[in-house]
Formats: structure tokens, C-alpha cells, sequence
């Protein structure tokens, strides 16, 4: 066992793991952090997805000890002052949740596709959810929800506020 | 029902009420529940398909620090899971001295971390003795075969009869009269459902009771079978499956992996948790079993189809993967019956289902269970008929289509004295609206005519399904008004992501006229909870929402009734609304429920049933799905460019849901049409695919959008007219891309799914006029 120092929304995590462990163990485990998901283990279903440093990784093949050092964002952060982010809204709203159980990693890396672009095109969406598996949805609502959040920052910003 | 009433709160697209848990990581699945003290379970399985077990030798695992128990068939109760084992021939036990096939549960270790486990399971040592293996329905299906079971290899056949069968009329006869006849034989593999989140079960004991949290569909019936393989009484056993990681009827499974953690917690007193990997979720769930069909149909010149014969030979695997054992009843059956009540009007049928025991994985439900295994022949046969003879494809269906107050033929193949009448009948619109999206007028007058390699083409398949209307099913709802004003309906029901719960807040609100925010659920909690079969059958709406109807009714007459007595009014000049109760001549509040449920002595509480056999009318679901696809004949590929699915929904109690559920319906009919299905290995009987990549479900990149239409012409059998329709949009998918791709090219592609490989082997066929038919 080591003792692991994690940088997890924004706030500092300290956790005794093996040097096998995932990071997916460790926050489904050890952190509690449960919001993340796992489905198959080995990188083929993107259940897992988190951020690191701002890019989608899965979190079911990246180890703990290599996420020392970097900035992990998981599910349980996105939300901001209790707020719901629009990308949140719009999934709500759209039924882009079915099941659920894909639904924190598709709205992670739909975070992370619209940090870098608040007016994709559906090509670009599809692309950029394309390492998310859904079996629920056939994704149809999914991009609608990633299109009307887009939407929602882009008059958000002309307004000037923070989206 | 042609003019339909307005409603507050049915029908609107009111917001799921788990969205927002699910979308922030709060909504807790079984996966997710993490108890102090808890041990981790892990399975060891079979590496062969059929063996006896010689001996285990678990002491190296024992004496394995961490490690807090070992369970083989020698330390697990002599009882077997099951309502009734004789009557459904299965009859498994938790572990036994034998395996039947690749990944079959033998023995489980519990241990403190997940590192000492994997170790612990290691050193488990298996001897085996292997036995002959049967890998081949249609072989197995013979006399001379292997016999796996001592009722036989056919699945509640007697010996030389089919598992299911339905002969009306006369085919010979109907074979004369013909002037066309068509023979092929159609193909399908066995399919994965895939639930994203792995099975999966917690269990608690406290001594007396047995709590397990498990990702089932079906929390009584597990609660059932986990009394009767424990040997405990029902109401020592309470299972709580509030959230589903998805299910599609693969997760009402008998699933075993709750009396495992259940016997481990019985055992050490520590709490108890397994949860699959992807590898023990494919092997150990169930799949829609494959099917091939071999199929001969006679139609006139002028479109009257004079015979269908059928012989379908299925994989079964060794066990039947339902709760209730009815696989080996309920597919053959519904396989033959459900599937031509939709062509009712084809006088001569004659159609044997021989479900045969191989040494394969379960078979079991899958969206749509009985017509997704026997729809893509039917819908291809229409195809070839309609082609034969010249005839419009949707005009020849019609033509022989189920009628509205037709009866319904399935209540005799069940076994019941009388047929009843069949509600509303929306086929032809579902037709007509699919014809209109898709620009059906476009499609090429001749197959196969388009110039060039890439070829387009146009293609449609009908569908029907049980829409929650069967007579064996049950939902109980119970709705309570407390003192404090709070309203909740309790019912059995989980959440795999139909989202019932908001649906059934629709219909309380609707019906107690109260905003949708005083109402609370609590569901598929066995102890909170009434009876309920589980989201089976596209039953949620329909059963259970009825049920909530029907609970919410009699509390309000029960709360009419008490403010009476209370107010000193006759029970005739009261009515409810906002909480409230009214006097109706002077629009005056009187009293608010909540001082009603205090005059009560505490509560006001309603209950509501559906019971299938005692409904008065049978409803059936029917869609027309509409594909567009391009073809290109010199690598075989297939890109579908538009899938229109147009349901007959009766009406959508939340269109949002509904869209959403047709949506992924189709979704899931295009991985079976495209690319999914099971792969054994000839010699061993391992599966080969187990991986999640490898299941080859649909991506973001794969699937196109939907275009899913509702058809809303009512229905006399639920109190606010819907049906069920989250199975139906499956199933249509695949024979519609075969036939939009024989409208292209005009070759057949009779078996699924539709890979380049077998695109361009059927090229290749009919280039040399081979045809894949054989005489039944």
C-alpha cells in the first residue's frame, strides 16, 4: 500500500492504494466517489470516463499512481455551487439519461468537447462522444442535449456572463 | 377513442425525475453500494462446456490470509431455484457437480480486498471430467443425439414434438391453391442485450432476515427464488432493486449471484458484495437465443398468401434464463402464435418451434422475448411474397393484417377457454405515417435496378408485441396520504431507465388533480412495496400505471368517503382537487386531505390492481419500421442512411419518454441487424466474444438518428389509452435494412447480422441462381 495524493475537483484526496489499483478503483473503493462508473474494464465501453487535466481518459485503465500530480475532474464536480451546469440541464430535460449509467461519462467528455467548442456541429459532437458507448438511447437525445447546452453557453456568453 | 381528453399532467413532457441524479453522479445503483465491513465475492466458472465434477480443492484458498469463505456445491443448500422446477423442467441449483457450459458458476471465494480475492480464486483446482457436448440445435434436436436432460434436448417437447407449435387450416390445401410458392430459410445468432452496468448484488445479515440489494428486473420474483434456494420463508428475505443499470429482459435472469452473497453473509455475518466483470455479465446473463428458419409460403397472382409452413430450430443453452423458468414455454409459444396473430387473415399456418438444450450459455428474455426471435422471418417471407408476385410490400401485410375487436387467438395457445376481443388496431397508420416520412414512393419499382456500385434502396417490416396486455402478469400500486399532506405511491417496479416513476407521478397528479411536486414514489423495495412482476412485457405504463390509476381511485373514494362522515356531507356533493377537499354546489374548500388522513387516524390509503386475466379486452402493440440504405456491392457494405420507426403507442403518457424509448429500441434492432450476435467456438463451445467491443453494439458513429413517429389513436384497455411500446421498436429493424437492401440490389440477405461477408457471400449466391431455401 501507498499513500496517494490526489488532485479530485478541485480539492486534494489522499488514498491508500496498490500500485495495481485503477484510478477507477480508487474513487469507486476507496474515495466512495461512485458517480464514475465501470462497465468493462479493459477501455471498450467509456463508462469510466474522466478528465485529466482537462482531456477525457479512461479511468478503468489509467492506474492511481499516474494520476498523482495531474487535475482529475469526475462527475461529482461538475455541478457548481450546487448549480446544475447546462450540460447537466439539457440531459435532464432532453431524457438523454436512460439508464444513467453512461450518463456521467458522456457528460464529461461533452464538457470537455465544449469547453473547446460551444458550436459544434453534430459531426463534431458524434466524434467527440464517439469513445462513450450508450445502450440505451441510440444517442439521438444525447446530441440534442449537447446541442442545446451549446446553445445555452453561446447566449450565456453574449450576455457576458459565465456560462 | 378518436377525440382525445385534455390533461394537466398526462401527456405533457414533464422532466424524469431521476434526470438529475442521474446526471450528477448521485443516483446509486446496486453497483455502487459500498457497506462497512463488506466482503468482496468472486466466481470461479467452468472452462468446459459439459463436465462432471471430480473433486475441488479449495485448501490453498482457505488458508489464504484474507480470505473469509470458500463455496462449492459441497457447502451450498441440497434446493433448487424456482416457483415450480418440475412444471418449467429447469431445475438449477446454486453450485452443482456438474457444468453445462463455458462459464457456468463452480465455487465462490469471499475475501476481504479485491487483490486477496483474485489470488483466492487462483488457487482454486477444478478436476473435470468432460462429456460429450451438444453445440448444434438442429443436431441436438435429434433422436439419435446426445441427451443432455433426462426430459430430453427439445424444451418441453415430448419426444419427436416441437416446444411450441401453431397449425391452423390446412396447408396442403392452402399449397394447391397457390401460384407462386417461395422457400428460403432465414438466419439469426443468439444476442447480448448489454446492460452497461454488470450484475451485481449486496447482501445483509442480521441474523433473522436476509436484505439484498441486487440489479434486477424483478425484485419479488428474486426475493421468491432466493427464499426457496436458502431455505428461508419469503418474508425473511427483502430485495431492494430501486435502480437498474439497464436491463432489456436481461436482467430477469434467476441470477444466482444473490444467493451467493446471500449464503456468504449468512455464513461470516459481514456484509457481502459481487459484482460481474463484462466476461461473467456475457457468459453468465442470458441472450435472445439464435434461430434459423426454414420457411415455405404460398401466395396467388392476385395477393391472397394461401400457406405458411415454419420449422425453427433455436439455441437454448442448457438452462432457460427467466425467473419464473418460462423461457422454454413462453418463446416457442409466442414465436408462433403472437407473431401470426399480426397476419391473422392467412387462413393456413402450420409452424414448429424445436427450442433444443445445448451446451451454450442461458437463453432468456431479450426486448421483445418471442417475436424478436421469429419476426425477421416472417417480415422477410412477406418481402419475398410481395416481390414473387409484384405486389406493394405494405399492401400485401395489410391485406392479411390483425383487425380492431378481432380476437385474440394467443389466450387459447395459453390455455385459457375464452379468446377476447383485441383493442384498437393501429397497423395501418403506423404504415401510412411510415410510408409518408420515408418517401416510400421513391423506392426503386425494380430491385436491384440502380446503376453503379453503390445502390439505394428502400425497405419496410411490420411488427406486433404484447403492449402489457398478458394474462399471466400482475402489478400492485399503493398509494398513501399522510397526516402531514404527504402523498406516495409505492409499487414494485425498478428503474432500468424507462423512467416509470415519473410516469406513474403523471398519473396520480393527473387524477387526484394535485401538482406533480406533492406526489413521492418508493419502488422495488420488497418489504415497501406491493407486488409487482417488474418492467417485463412493455408492462410499466400499462400495468403498473393502471395499478397507480387504479389505487389513486379508491384512496380518493376512501378519502370522499371519510370527509363525509367528517364534514357531515353527503359523499355525492364532495370532489378532490389540490389537495383540498370541495364542496361542488359553492366551489368552497372544506377540509385539506391531510386533516381528512389525521380524522382517519393517520392515513388514507388506496390500492389498485392489474390482474392480465381478469382485463375485459386484449391490447397488442404494432409499429412499421422504414429503412433507407445504400449498398455498396463490391465490398458489401451497408450504410443506413434513415430508419423511420412509427409506433402505435396508443397514447404517449410522456412523449419525451416515449420518443426516447423508441429511439433506443431501434437502436438496439440496428446492432442486431448490423453487427451483434454471439459467437461460439464449433469444437469447445466457448464463447468468443465476450469483450465488450467485440458485442459490437451500436457507437455514436455507427447509429443514425431516428426518426421515431407515434401513432396515438387511443386504447380502451388502460385508463389513459397508452400501450406499451419500449420492446416493439426492436424488432422491426432488422427485416426492414434486409428488405431496404434487397430493394436495392436485388439480392437476398437472409441472415443477420448483416455483415459485409454475408452481404457479398449472397451476391455471390444468387449470381450462381443457388437458392437458400430447403422443403421444411
Amino acid at each position: 500500500m501507498a499513500r496517494l495524493r490526489l488532485s479530485i475537483n478541485d480539492a486534494i484526496y489522499e488514498a491508500d492504494a496498490r500500485d495495481n489499483w485503477t484510478l477507477n478503483d480508487v474513487l469507486r473503493n476507496v474515495l466512495d466517489l461512485t458517480g464514475t462508473k465501470r462497465s468493462c474494464d479493459y477501455g471498450g465501453c467509456g463508462a469510466c470516463t474522466v478528465l485529466m487535466d482537462g482531456l477525457p481518459i479512461y479511468s478503468c485503465v489509467t492506474l492511481a499512481t499516474n494520476a498523482e500530480g495531474h487535475r482529475i475532474q469526475t462527475i461529482e464536480g461538475v455541478q457548481q455551487q450546487g448549480e446544475l451546469r447546462p450540460i447537466q440541464r439539457a440531459f435532464a430535460d432532453r431524457y438523454a439519461a436512460q439508464c444513467g449509467w453512461c450518463t456521467p461519462a458522456m457528460i464529461m467528455a461533452s464538457t470537455a468537447l465544449l469547453a473547446e467548442n460551444t458550436n459544434p456541429s453534430e459531426d463534431e459532437i458524434r466524434d467527440a462522444l464517439s469513445g462513450v458507448l450508450c445502450r440505451c438511447t441510440g444517442y439521438g437525445k444525447i446530441i440534442l442535449a449537447v446541442e442545446e447546452a451549446a446553445r445555452e453557453m453561446r447566449a450565456a456568453a453574449e450576455k457576458g456572463g459565465r456560462p | 377513442m378518436t377525440q382525445a381528453p385534455e390533461y394537466a399532467f398526462v401527456g405533457q413532457r414533464v422532466r424524469p425525475a431521476n434526470a438529475v441524479a442521474k446526471g450528477t453522479g448521485a443516483h446509486k445503483y446496486t453497483a455502487d453500494i459500498n457497506l462497512p465491513g463488506m466482503l468482496w465475492v468472486k466466481v470461479v466458472r467452468s472452462p468446459h462446456a459439459r463436465a462432471r465434477i471430480r473433486a475441488i480443492h479449495t485448501e490453498e484458498a482457505r488458508a489464504l490470509p484474507g480470505v473469509a469463505a470458500v463455496l462449492t456445491y459441497q457447502d451450498v443448500p441440497d434446493r433448487l431455484w424456482g416457483a415450480n422446477p418440475a412444471a418449467t423442467q429447469e431445475g438449477e441449483r446454486i453450485f452443482s457437480d456438474q457444468v453445462n457450459f463455458v462459464g457456468e458458476a463452480v465455487a465462490a471465494v469471499a475475501a476481504e480486498d479485491l487483490d486477496v480475492l483474485e489470488e483466492a480464486a487462483n488457487r482454486i483446482r477444478v478436476e473435470y471430467e468432460p462429456l460429450p457436448m451438444v453445440l448444434d440445435p438442429e443436431q441436438g434436436a435429434r433422436p439419435e443425439a446426445v441427451q443432455l436432460h433426462a426430459y430430453g434436448n427439445v424444451v418441453q417437447g415430448a419426444p419427436g414434438q416441437p416446444s411450441g407449435q401453431n397449425k391452423r387450416g390446412d396447408v396442403a390445401r392452402g399449397f394447391a391453391e397457390a401460384d407462386v410458392v417461395v422457400e428460403r430459410t432465414y438466419r439469426q445468432l443468439s444476442v447480448h442485450g448489454v446492460p452497461h452496468e454488470p450484475r451485481g448484488a449486496v447482501a445483509q445479515w442480521d441474523g433473522q432476515r436476509l436484505t439484498v440489494w441486487q440489479s434486477t428486473q424483478q425484485p419479488f420474483m428474486i426475493r421468491n427464488g432466493l427464499a426457496a434456494v436458502l431455505g428461508l420463508a419469503q418474508d425473511q428475505v427483502r430485495v431492494i432493486a430501486t435502480n437498474a443499470g439497464g436491463g432489456f429482459g436481461i436482467k430477469n435472469s434467476p441470477s444466482l449471484e444473490g444467493a451467493i452473497v446471500g449464503l456468504v453473509a449468512m455464513q461470516t455475518g459481514r456484509p457481502a458484495k459481487i459484482w460481474y466483470t463484462r466476461e461473467e455479465e456475457t457468459l453468465d446473463g442470458h441472450v435472445r437465443p439464435g434461430f434459423v428458419h426454414y420457411v415455405k409460403a404460398g401466395v396467388t397472382r392476385d395477393g391472397r398468401i394461401t400457406a405458411v409452413q415454419v420449422r425453427s430450430y433455436g439455441d437454448n443453452g442448457y438452462w432457460g434464463g427467466n425467473t419464473d423458468g418460462a423461457t422454454g414455454i413462453a418463446i416457442p409459444r409466442d414465436m408462433c402464435v403472437n407473431v401470426m396473430e399480426l397476419y391473422n387473415k392467412i387462413a393456413n399456418v402450420d409452424w414448429e418451434v424445436y427450442l433444443v438444450r445445448t451446451n451454450h450459455p442461458r437463453a432468456g428474455a431479450y426486448r421483445a422475448r418471442g417475436t424478436g426471435e421469429a419476426i425477421f422471418a416472417i417480415e422477410c417471407m412477406m418481402e419475398d411474397l410481395a416481390s414473387a408476385i409484384g405486389a406493394d410490400p405494405c399492401e400485401l401485410r395489410l391485406r392479411h393484417a390483425i383487425r380492431t375487436g378481432d380476437q385474440a387467438n394467443i389466450l387459447k395457445a395459453r390455455g385459457f377457454a375464452d379468446t377476447k376481443p383485441v383493442t384498437i388496431v393501429a397497423f395501418p397508420d403506423c404504415l401510412a405515417e411510415g410510408q409518408r416520412a420515408i418517401g416510400w414512393e421513391r423506392r426503386n419499382r425494380e430491385p436491384g435496378s440502380a446503376a453503379g456500385p453503390i445502390k439505394r434502396g428502400i425497405g419496410m417490416a411490420g411488427a406486433i408485441h404484447v403492449a402489457g396486455s398478458t394474462p399471466s402478469l400482475v402489478a400492485e400500486c399503493r398509494l398513501t396520504i399522510d397526516a402531514a399532506g404527504g402523498i406516495r405511491l409505492a409499487n414494485g417496479h425498478p428503474d432500468q431507465g424507462s423512467e416509470l416513476q415519473t410516469t406513474l407521478k403523471q398519473i396520480v397528479a393527473e387524477t387526484l388533480r394535485m401538482p406533480m411536486s406533492a406526489i413521492s414514489t418508493i419502488n422495488a423495495d420488497t418489504d415497501e412495496c406491493p407486488f409487482d412482476v417488474g418492467p417485463i412485457s412493455s408492462g410499466g405504463a400499462f400495468r403498473t400505471g393502471t395499478a397507480a390509476f387504479r389505487a389513486t381511485e379508491a384512496a380518493k373514494a376512501r378519502a370522499i368517503s371519510l370527509a363525509a362522515e367528517m364534514l357531515d356531507q353527503p359523499e355525492g356533493a364532495l370532489a378532490i382537487a389540490d389537495g383540498q377537499i370541495w364542496l361542488e354546489a359553492t366551489n368552497e374548500p372544506l377540509a385539506t386531505l391531510a386533516e381528512v388522513a389525521a380524522f382517519a387516524g393517520g392515513t388514507i390509503v388506496g390500492e389498485g390492481r392489474y390482474v392480465g386475466k381478469d382485463e375485459p379486452v386484449y391490447t397488442y402493440g404494432f409499429a412499421g419500421t422504414f429503412a433507407e440504405v445504400d449498398v455498396d456491392v463490391e465490398t458489401g457494405g451497408i450504410d443506413v442512411r434513415r430508419l423511420v420507426c412509427a409506433v402505435d403507442v396508443g397514447r404517449a403518457l410522456n412523449p419525451e419518454i416515449v420518443e426516447g424509448q423508441i429511439e433506443g429500441g431501434v437502436a438496439q434492432g440496428f446492432g442486431t441487424a448490423m453487427g451483434e450476435g454471439m459467437h461460439y467456438d464449433p469444437r469447445s463451445g466457448a464463447t468468443l466474444n465476450q469483450w465488450f467491443l467485440d458485442l459490437k453494439t451500436p457507437t455514436t458513429k455507427d447509429m443514425p438518428r431516428v426518426e421515431a413517429i407515434l401513432i396515438e389513436k387511443g386504447n380502451e384497455g388502460h385508463p389513459f389509452g397508452a400501450k406499451g411500446c419500449s420492446e416493439i421498436p426492436l424488432v422491426g429493424v432488422a427485416p426492414a435494412i434486409r428488405n431496404a437492401v434487397f430493394n436495392a440490389t436485388g439480392v437476398h440477405v437472409d441472415e443477420i447480422p448483416m455483415t459485409p461477408d454475408r452481404v457479398l457471400a449472397a451476391i455471390a449466391q444468387e449470381a450462381t441462381g443457388a437458392n437458400g431455401g430447403r422443403a421444411p
